[in-house]
């Protein structure tokens, strides 16, 4: 073992025993993750103020906004793991996506306002791009950000598959603010309080039946100059910076596939009152480790690709790669664990947990498939980046 | 660690050496031969990540030179006091070897003895065969010429090498440590899934530049979407296989004790996925995928004698199954 794997080891065990210690109560669901009540949503705001001290959340950033001098993009790998493995509450995408663009965008006055707020858990942030005309085609949304006389701009429009927009205290948002220019070219990013006067949210159920994502309307909220997050008409490189890095935590988690086929074979396994269990069917069987090896397929590239990148020597194309591979791999897993449970009555019973994560999971799994960039939009991203492949002409 | 910068180079060397339809004693004196034999006896050391990114060459380049079978097969002539004489010989392809596995038939007729066939068979005619089999307490039989059959295998649709059967009646074997055995056939496995990914890369690489070579109503036919959801699709398993076979060989360069596991796991994914593809590659390139002079079907046929080759799929699932202890 090399002196880095073994500071990575210790890093590791420090993470698992600081999750140990700390987590709050319950065990995270697939597709359940917004606070149910104000009780929930304090006891996740202060797990997230934790992770962040120990800066097993948001180690990466700058020193002088709270990251890490000596931190590694492998430990940020090892905190997503860990979390997973113990099944507790995650950090969410949105804040580290709206930290991220921060970050990478704002100005030093919006970097003094919001990140001392993100790390103490005091903002949780949501994603404002998605409308209804305009979800995996982004660079058409309608929203408009005319600018007014006194300097301000005041948006007007609806967003939707707001994640978390119920509890967030503060959105990215991107809007039309014209000018001449391709569609592109007159999209700008604004950082809005969710409490503005004119903003409104209203609740979408999941088909999990959960209340995780909303609409927003945005009827005539009136933001500042100093909203405007990068450049007018620089709202496009903001939104793509920012879905890259949620592609990119979405392959991360591959960990979790693991953890399904655990799940799947602990209910092939159980008793079946009308004959054997599933797994002792051949047929069965060979559908398993075919599943495993998928997940190991996913596993390892995206491993792979966080090493290479590690190194400098990562592709462009990876991050599609990994997003398609763990998303599509984990709804077949989920899907085939409810599909055996449908085919066998009797089984699952007597590990009621499994068979509710695989359920959960199976619901949930078109989140991953669906949201930060479909499947198919990944695969037209990888036609162009990867193959070189032209754009198809609209007739 | 893997350093990728090293091995990309070897890549892109070794692509371009294929390129230029090398002999074995070509590869022989570029040490690629040498690449898992001890240095004490004249090899390079134990180099299983190299040969890797060889062999994903050869198969890309559709080499007609079994130069991993003679790897192997040096490999194992290096384990016994008793065929150590031959290493200098094979190293320098003075003298010619190939590797290959008796899996299904192989029987113990006496301590000292075996029977049995060996099907997909490359690198014939050689002369020293080094047959390896697991099943029978891991002997290794060293066939130099006289009592084996050797036919071609009526069942192999490969187009780019000779693929052979051997029968042995009452051969001369040894019976070598089950790990030193185990390690061939892992190695001989490995770079067989390489040389299919290899081949799953070359037939994806024509297969795109005729598309984009050819128009259809009007447009280029690579910038119609279900053509690049599919060619994406084959890169998707292409790239994902790649990144099996060189974890694999990472472990196996570290003799780590998962590396079985893993050559175990990237031949189940490998083989049924890379058919297909191929299969699908003959489909999306139209008409002219149906040709002969089209090189796509060599690919295919190459990588269905690469499934076999060493041990079957059916094998590997058995064995994953063993392992992760779901075999009730």
């Amino acid at each position: 073992m090399t002196r880095s794997e073994t500071d990575l080891a210790e890093y590791r065990a420090h993470v698992r025993r600081f999750i140990a210690e700390h987590r709050p109560p319950g065990e995270a669901r697939e597709g359940h993750r917004a606070p149910r009540d104000s009780s929930e949503e304090a006891s996740l705001r202060n797990w997230y103020k934790a992770l962040y001290a120990e800066q097993i959340v948001g180690g990466g950033w700058p020193v002088e906004w709270g990251g890490s001098a000596d931190h590694s993009p492998l430990h940020d790998v090892i905190a997503t793991e860990e979390l997973l493995l113990a099944r507790a509450s995650r950090p969410l995408d949105q804040v580290q996506l709206a930290s991220h663009v921060i970050l990478q965008f704002g100005s030093p006055g919006q970097k003094a306002d919001y990140l001392p707020r993100i790390r103490s858990g005091e903002h949780v942030w949501c994603q404002l791009f998605s409308e209804p005309g305009a979800g995996s085609d982004l660079a058409g949304i309608i929203t408009r950000a005319n600018r007014s006389d006194h300097g301000t701009f005041v948006l007007r429009g609806q967003k939707t598959w707001t994640t978390d927009g119920h509890w967030a205290d503060m959105g990215v948002a991107l809007a039309r603010t014209g000018g001449d220019g391709s569609r592109h070219r007159t999209l700008t990013a604004f950082l809005i309080p969710m409490t503005s006067p004119g903003l409104s949210v209203v609740p979408l159920t999941t088909i999990g039946g959960a209340h995780e994502f909303n609409e927003v309307f945005l009827d005539d909220v009136v933001l500042a100059q100093s909203a405007v997050l990068g450049e007018v008409g620089g709202g496009w490189s903001v939104a793509m910076a920012g879905l890259e890095a949620e592609r990119f935590g979405v392959g991360g988690n591959v960990v979790l596939l693991n953890l399904l086929l655990d799940d799947l074979v602990t209910v092939a396994r159980s008793s079946s009152t009308d004959g054997p269990s599933p797994i002792e069917n051949e047929h069965v069987l060979n559908q398993i480790i075919e599943l495993a090896a998928e997940a190991e397929a996913a596993i390892t590239f995206v491993n792979d690709h966080i090493t290479r990148t590690a190194m400098g020597r990562g592709a462009g194309s990876d991050a599609p790669i990994g997003k398609l591979l763990y998303s599509e791999t984990y709804n077949r897993i989920a899907r085939f664990g409810v599909q055996l449970m449908a085919e066998y009555p009797a089984i699952g019973a007597d590990d009621v947990p499994a068979v509710q994560r695989l359920r959960d999971a199976w619901l949930w799994s078109r989140a991953l498939t669906i949201s930060g960039g479909s499947s198919e939009i990944m695969r037209n991203i990888l036609a162009k980046r990867h193959l070189g492949l032209p754009t198809e002409r609209l007739r | 660690m893997i350093d990728y910068e090293t091995l990309d180079l070897l890549g892109d060397t070794a692509s371009n050496v294929f390129r230029s339809d090398p002999s074995l004693q070509q590869l022989a004196d570029l040490g690629w031969l040498a690449l898992l034999t001890p240095q004490e006896l004249g090899g390079a050391g134990w180099h299983p990540q190299e040969a890797v990114a060889i062999a994903l060459a050869s198969g890309a380049a559709r080499s007609t030179l079994p130069w991993w079978h003679a790897a192997v097969a040096v490999a194992g002539l290096a384990t016994s006091p008793e065929t150590r004489d031959h290493v200098p010989e094979v190293l320098s392809s003075r003298t010619s070897a190939t590797f290959c596995t008796a899996t299904v038939a192989a029987q113990r007729a006496s301590t000292s003895t075996v029977s049995g066939v060996c099907n997909g068979v490359l690198g014939i005619p050689a002369d020293i065969v080094v047959v390896a089999s697991e099943s029978n307490d891991a002997l290794v039989a060293l066939v130099p010429d006289g009592n084996a059959i050797i036919d071609d295998d009526r069942r192999s649709l490969d187009t780019t090498r000779v693929v052979s059967t051997l029968e042995l009646t009452q051969h001369p074997c040894r019976f070598l440590d089950p790990d030193v055995v185990s390690t061939l056939v892992d190695t001989a496995q490995l770079l067989s899934c390489a040389d299919t990914i290899g081949a799953l890369q070359g037939a994806i690489q024509t297969v795109t530049a005729h598309l984009a070579d050819r128009d259809a109503f009007g447009v280029p036919m690579t910038s119609f979407q279900v053509l690049q959801h599919r060619l994406v699709d084959l890169t998707v398993t292409h790239l994902s296989g790649e990144s099996m076979v060189r974890r694999a060989a990472a472990a196996m360069s570290e003799h780590d004790d998962t590396a079985g596991a893993l050559v175990d796991v990237a031949h189940v994914f490998i083989q049924s996925r890379a058919v297909v593809a191929l299969d699908d590659c003959i489909q999306l390139a139209g008409g002219m995928g149906f040709t002969w002079e089209f090189p796509v079907h060599h690919f295919l046929r190459r990588a269905l004698t690469n499934s076999h080759a060493i041990r079957s799929a059916n094998r590997s699932r058995q064995r994953m199954a063993t392992d992760r202890g779901w075999r009730p």
